[in-house]
């Protein structure tokens, strides 16, 4: 394990109090918009984009918790923590970007399985089926890949 | 020779550094004054970005710090830089920022570090922006001992500290310089400390450096 991972275990240790009711917040509206994923697209929608709307927001809170952190009233992103350390940003945001990858693939693909085996079973298989689970899944790995990302200041 | 800038120029489209060359042995400490604006940041700030805005060399024990991404990293693991503007995990404990940095350096002693620490009186456990300005240097000045640091770049570290501390101060300073075989460029702007404290003075001028 490299210096940056034990890094983090170390630093996530230090915010755990703080990330316990995201966690847990985010887990539950992720199993609520897969719930939701059982019924099948063509009857109906509004409320899956209300879900991945509420998703989208822990998934963006989440990342934030974990890449910046609270000072004097203001989020500092943690790359401008390693200004004047011997660390390479990139190596901090492949940690977190790993993360946002491996969470969102597993997301999208169990999305797509209960969505398109609900609407096969119903006989209501429509091509949105597939693209709203991807654009849902997009719209959620976009609001936490713009919290990762490395600040233009730091670049 | 632990520190060398080889005619060091600016190219940056801000202030400039002219043909700054100079050499720092381990075991000195080096004043540097000026006015405001002069330069003694911007010869710190030459140091310590990560990108090379300027032509020439700065060395550190005979490395070209600016040789390529890694070795500016690695000249990192020898630099501590204590000033205002190095923020650490503000919201967290002395010693909580120790347990994350112990993993980013090398070198790190855990027990220099809660040494130093009490040495120099600073709260273990109270977090870091409950700290005053001169124990916060201090907590600083304990980072770099516990990670072996080479080279202290002290920006205005002594403005902060009691008169009694500040005695103290350079006498754990010079203990640093000669056990650790490290040097020290101090940025202040008191006079007497220049005077009396360093080994070699330097006065920076509109981007100039000349010794006396």
């Amino acid at each position: 394990m490299n210096s940056i991972n034990k890094f983090d275990i170390e630093f996530l240790a230090t915010i755990d109090k703080e990330l316990i009711y995201i966690k847990m917040l985010r887990k539950i509206f992720k199993y609520v918009a897969i719930a939701l994923m059982l019924i099948p697209m063509k009857v109906s929608w509004g409320g899956l984009a209300f879900m991945s709307w509420m998703v989208m927001m822990f998934e963006a809170g989440y990342f934030r918790k974990i890449t910046f952190v609270r000072e004097k009233e203001k989020n500092i992103s943690i790359y401008e923590k390693f200004k004047y350390l011997p660390v390479d940003f990139i190596d901090f945001y492949n940690l977190r970007k790993t993360e946002l990858d491996r969470e969102n693939i597993r997301y999208l693909l169990i999305c797509l399985l209960v969505q398109n085996a609900s609407a096969i079973f119903f006989n209501m298989w429509t091509l949105a089926s597939v693209y709203i689970p991807v654009l849902a899944s997009c719209l959620i790995y976009l609001s936490g890949y713009l919290i990762i990302k490395i600040p233009k200041k730091c670049l | 020779m632990l520190l060398e800038f080889k005619n060091v120029e600016g190219i940056s489209e801000e202030f400039n550094l002219h043909h700054v060359s100079y050499e720092l042995e381990a075991g000195y400490i080096m004043g540097l004054a000026g006015k405001n604006g002069a330069g003694k940041s911007t010869m710190l700030r030459y140091i310590l970005g990560r990108d090379k805005i300027y032509e020439g060399n700065i060395l550190l024990s005979g490395i070209d710090i600016h040789a390529n991404k890694q070795a500016h990293i690695d000249a990192m693991q020898d630099i501590c830089y204590a000033s205002d503007d190095n923020e650490f995990f503000m919201s967290f404990s002395a010693v909580e920022n120790g347990h994350m940095l112990k993993h980013l350096y090398r070198n790190w002693s855990d027990e220099v570090f809660r040494d130093m620490l009490s040495e120099m009186n600073v709260p273990a456990y109270l977090e870091l922006h409950k700290l005053s300005r001169g124990q916060y240097f201090k907590f600083q000045i304990a980072v770099g001992c516990a990670h072996d640091a080479k080279l202290y770049l002290l920006d205005e570290v002594t403005g902060g500290m009691d008169p009694i501390f500040r005695k103290d101060f350079f006498k754990i300073m010079h203990r640093i310089i000669g056990a650790e075989e490290a040097s020290i460029i101090l940025v202040t702007h008191i006079q007497e400390e220049i005077d009396i404290k360093v080994d070699f003075k330097g006065i920076m001028e509109k981007g100039v450096l000349s010794y006396e």
